[in-house]
């Protein structure tokens, strides 16, 4: 997984058509359903009411839901059925419905929970094949009575309570669903990545990622860039253009170029020609700004990979342009994978490490959080030792020490 | 993968396996520690015997297989470029086949109608026993006929068995072919067709090792399924729009999130999140409730009059961010509305519904260990008139302890739990109380509730990774794990449960959804394959490799996997396999949505 393989990947999902002597016949492709998703859960419904099972897939791949109608065209009868319990589970889970018709007998059990992971509708569903008339049904409610009915007209819903004498009748639906299949989306060339919990940089980590102008009680931002790297030029120079604005906002810049030795001459005149007059044009005369030309050391890179690597549970996904929001109080707020707006990125400047219990709304999407989490510093700690970074592994062993301390 | 060290046919051997998985574990431990869970771990033996390279070891017959495999590849390359490209067949077909070639009739001139119509199936009765006569390009022109002027055409073939002859460089191989085209004859209606197929294909040595030619190909099956229009249609957009939420969250997959949230607290996106269709405001219209990964809310789609739906997690006040499992709409405290229960983490969150499809979490449900909940079953176990509930478990989440042993009979994962309703005293764990404690250290992915034996309670089967199934027989209230008595352990990597009357013979059938790996079946039938550790390992991992189980039941507490014959062993890795009567003729259809891991890296075709 970590490297970025497949395994039994895009298989083509399966169908197989019940040939009534007990052997199938498969018709994956023929029946439309032979996607290549990563499949999971499926969930059968006649979601529509028009007398055919339709499917909800639920995918590991994207679309990470489909929704597949079903256009039965035989002919075939069926009459599907909701039951309510009264002295039995009021979803009459369990309950077991015999219907005779056409000299067959058909049986089935109501549940919840079958498959992997999916719990299909309660409206219990019998295609009837070619028979027009039931003669009977007979109804098992779970641990209680069993009920025998005149079969009511085919091809319609009903709803049964416990103990009543008769079906009740729901209203046909006359609707279609379009064809639109789920559309193909292109993925995101940028992420965003909130960390559910800040991440705690060591003191000598810090000082090795200082802004030009060194000041503790500002949040900054780390950010990562390479002179052949197009995007992480204009992602710099669109910074350059608001030099201004992330001194008014009290965000400090650590700019810190990837390049190779040899290419330190290159990259700085590139930075000094095309990125800097920027900076100086939109700062205030007089007025310092944190653009400055300087590299990273290989052990300071290699020690952000390991702490991004673990955040993402993913070693070597550092991209560029990296940048990294870092609070005032020295802890990792964001990874940004890849380029970030001026504006995004003063919004989160003015948001997060502002208050020091923020638990919700970490995440891409709004929502809540059901649990609380820690981070394992202890897994950073070795990660970083197997690394040969002695030092920041001792910091994050410390963290830990201190947590299970603090537990005990 | 460090699979160098690995000597390949040790592979799957058990002591060999425990080292390998270890060493994996430690050579990449501290990145990966809380990522390494058992579906990793299978994930990597699936890899391991794929992928190996057998000339790093004496395995002649993968070495062969790799070869048919290809040369059976670019036979239908050769075959496609003819059918859309207008290629010429003799010149493009002729390379793979030895010069005195022959081959059966591919597609019999007399096939039994088996279904009449959409589909339309038509299918040999017994193999092909004659000796074979037709020249190649004969019987491919037969062959292809059907498939004039095909769009969307795609030839795929599978090899799942190799047999050495006497002589080197001469074989057999048993070859699943499969063929699907549009064909449209001027008619409004698409039509399609599918050709399903098992050809013993022997191979002798072409004019380079890497290239063997074919002698002969002996039909085994054939099918031929036509339809005239869509069984069915995607309509996904039509019923959720896909407006910027969906292209933000539900377009994208695992493969796409993994690497890009936080993953404290979790693995990776491995996709285990769960579904649950149910009236949750009671209009009578299903709506359907989505678990989803870390860091990404669950949705409620509440279905509208016209078929759509409107996404409602935040107004119904559960858009839950932590990586959510099985899920359950039912109705737990019997006031007549859908409750839901999520598994998350090592908690049943049970939230009440207020009756118009607005939750609140009322009570959390723990049980045990630590171990995160996957598939969720309610049913009355105990007839008491409310619903109890069983929760599967698979891993154990220390770190590094999930490593099931053996792989083929694991016995070391964390419990399953039963939770009784109570009412309003809530839920009780009665696991031991009930007898559900007996063989119940397995890797559980589903479990699905019904009475089989029809006597009035309902009973428990639990599909198990990594070994062993259980089959709980309840005797009023107790239970009885009677698996093997039965007939059902059906030792392999369950997945899914499905039960189902599939031959309306009044009683219900049971449906098990595995992994079907042609590598693995390659292999583990090899009689060199785990000759030291005897016939009954050697059979127990051959029975892994296998595929689904259709359990017929035979009414007197006995069942009998009719899988082989029946025809539906190849779903691959199965999931959540499901019974539906797709075509409402009352004869239960099987549909098996599978794979495990597609990622950006395409070397896994």
């Amino acid at each position: 997984m970590n490297t970025g393989a497949s395994w039994s990947g895009r298989e083509r999902h399966c169908a197989f058509l019940n040939l009534q002597d007990n052997t199938f016949v498969d018709i994956s492709a023929v029946a439309q359903l032979d996607f290549l998703d990563d499949g999971r859960a499926l969930a059968v419904t006649d979601w529509d009411g028009d007398g055919d099972l339709d499917l909800w897939l639920r995918n590991r791949t994207g679309p990470q839901l489909r929704f597949m109608r079903n256009d039965d065209a035989s002919g075939h009868h069926w009459v599907a059925l909701k039951l309510r319990g009264k002295t039995c589970n009021h979803d009459a889970i369990g309950a077991r419905v015999e219907i005779f018709a056409g000299g067959k007998r058909l049986v089935r059990e109501l549940r919840a929970g079958d498959g992997y992971m999916a719990q299909s509708s309660k409206w219990m569903h019998f295609g009837l094949g070619t028979a027009d008339r039931i003669d009977k049904i007979v109804v098992r409610w779970p641990g209680a009575e069993t009920q025998t009915l005149d079969g009511p007209e085919v091809d319609r819903r009903y709803k049964l309570t416990q103990g009543a004498s008769e079906f009740a009748t729901v209203a046909p639906r006359n609707i279609t669903i379009k064809a639109a299949p789920a559309p193909d989306v292109k993925t995101p060339s940028a992420t965003r990545v909130v960390l559910r919990v800040p991440l705690p940089l060591s003191s000598s980590l810090l000082e090795k990622l200082q802004p030009a102008a060194p000041s503790d009680d500002r949040p900054r931002l780390i950010n990562l860039w390479a002179h052949w790297c197009a995007p992480c030029v204009a992602e710099l120079t669109e910074f350059a253009k608001h030099a201004g604005q992330f001194n008014a906002a009290n965000l400090s810049l650590v700019l810190r170029s990837v390049d190779k030795p040899e290419d330190h001459t290159a990259a700085r005149r590139l930075f000094k020609s095309k990125i800097l007059p920027f900076a100086t044009k939109d700062a205030s005369p007089g007025e310092a700004t944190d653009f400055a030309f300087e590299t990273i050391d290989k052990a300071t890179l290699d020690v952000l990979d390991a702490l991004i690597g673990h955040v993402l549970n993913k070693p070597g996904k550092m991209a560029l342009p990296t940048s990294l929001l870092v609070d005032k109080n020295g802890q990792i707020q964001i990874i940004y994978l890849g380029p970030v707006s001026t504006k995004q990125l003063l919004a989160d400047a003015a948001t997060y490490g502002q208050h020091p219990e923020q638990h919700h709304d970490r995440s891409p999407f709004p929502g809540r959080w059901y649990y609380g989490m820690k981070r394992n510093f202890r897994g950073l700690a070795k990660d970083l030792l197997d690394r040969g970074h002695r030092k920041e592994a001792q910091h994050f062993a410390r963290l830990w020490k201190q947590r299970q301390k603090r537990t005990r | 993968m460090r699979d160098t060290t690995l000597r390949y046919t040790d592979i799957l051997s058990l002591g060999i396996l425990s080292l390998c998985i270890l060493s994996l574990c430690v050579l990449c431990s501290a990145t990966t520690a809380f990522a390494q869970s058992a579906a990793d771990r299978r994930a990597q033996i699936d890899e391991l015997m794929e992928k190996s390279n057998p000339k790093a070891d004496d395995w002649q017959t993968e070495i062969d297989h790799s070869h048919a495999k290809h040369q059976m590849k670019d036979l239908g390359k050769a075959l496609a470029k003819h059918l859309e490209k207008g290629a010429d067949l003799s010149q493009g077909v002729t390379p793979f086949f030895a010069a005195d070639a022959k081959l059966h009739r591919l597609r019999p001139k007399v096939l039994d109608i088996a279904h009449e119509a959409n589909p339309g199936v038509r299918r040999t009765s017994v193999p092909d026993a004659s000796r074979p006569t037709q020249p190649p390009i004969i019987a491919l022109k037969e062959l292809i006929a059907p498939l004039n002027k095909p769009r969307n055409l795609r030839f795929a073939f599978k090899i799942t068995s190799v047999h050495p002859g006497e002589t080197e460089g001469y074989y057999d191989t048993s070859v699943l072919y499969q063929v699907y085209a549009n064909v449209n004859d001027g008619g409004s209606s698409p039509s399609g067709i599918q050709q399903n197929a098992t050809w013993l294909v022997s191979w002798r040595p072409g004019h380079d090792p890497d290239h063997p030619l074919i002698q002969s190909i002996r039909l085994q099956r054939f099918e031929e399924i036509t339809t005239a229009g869509a069984l069915f249609t995607d309509c996904t957009a039509s019923v959720i729009p896909p407006d910027e939420t969906w292209k933000a969250q539900m377009a994208l997959g695992g493969e796409y999130w993994y690497g890009r949230v936080d993953a404290v607290g979790e693995l990776n996106f491995l996709g285990h999140e769960g579904v649950a269709v149910g009236d949750v405001n009671n209009d009578d219209l299903d709506d359907v409730y989505v678990a989803a990964g870390n860091g990404l809310p669950n949705r409620l789609y509440i279905q509208q009059p016209d078929g759509s739906t409107r996404d409602t997690a935040y107004d119904a006040g559960m858009p839950w961010l932590d990586p959510t499992k099985g899920v359950l709409l039912v109705d737990i405290d019997n006031d007549d509305d859908q409750d839901l229960l999520l598994a998350m983490g090592p908690t049943i969150v049970y939230c009440q519904n207020d009756g118009k499809g607005v939750f609140t979490p009322f009570r959390k449900l723990r049980a045990g260990t630590d171990a995160a909940f996957y598939s969720l079953s309610a049913a009355d176990y105990d007839n008491d008139g409310d619903l109890d509930i069983y929760g599967c478990r698979y891993v154990k989440q220390q770190y590094g302890l999930s490593i099931p042993m053996p792989f083929h009979d694991a016995n070391n994962g964390p419990p399953n739990h039963l939770l009784r309703n109570d009412g309003a005293a809530g839920f009780k764990d009665v696991t031991r109380e009930v007898g559900l404690h007996v063989n119940n250290s397995r890797f559980s992915l589903a479990a699905s509730w019904s009475d089989f034996d029809n006597d009035g309670d309902l009973d428990l089967y639990v599909a198990n990774d990594f070994g062993r199934n259980n089959l709980y027989r309840n005797d009023g209230g107790t239970f009885v794990d009677i698996a093997p008595e039965a007939g059902v352990e059906d030792q392999a990597a369950g997945m899914g449960v499905a039960w189902s009357d599939i031959d309306l013979d009044g009683d219900l059938d049971l449906h098990v959804a595995n992994m079907f790996s042609s590598a693995g079946q390659r292999i583990a039938y090899q009689t060199r394959f785990k000759a030291s550790a005897g016939e009954g390992i050697r059979k127990e991992l051959q029975h892994h490799t296998l595929g689904n189980a259709l359990f017929r039941n035979n009414d007197d507490g006995t069942f009998e996997d009719i899988g082989e014959v029946a025809g539906i062993r190849m779903g691959r890795w199965s999931w959540g396999a499901k019974t539906i009567d797709i075509n409402n003729d009352a004869y239960d259809d099987i549909i098996a949505p599978n794979g495990f891991l597609t990622n950006a890296r395409k070397d896994d075709l």
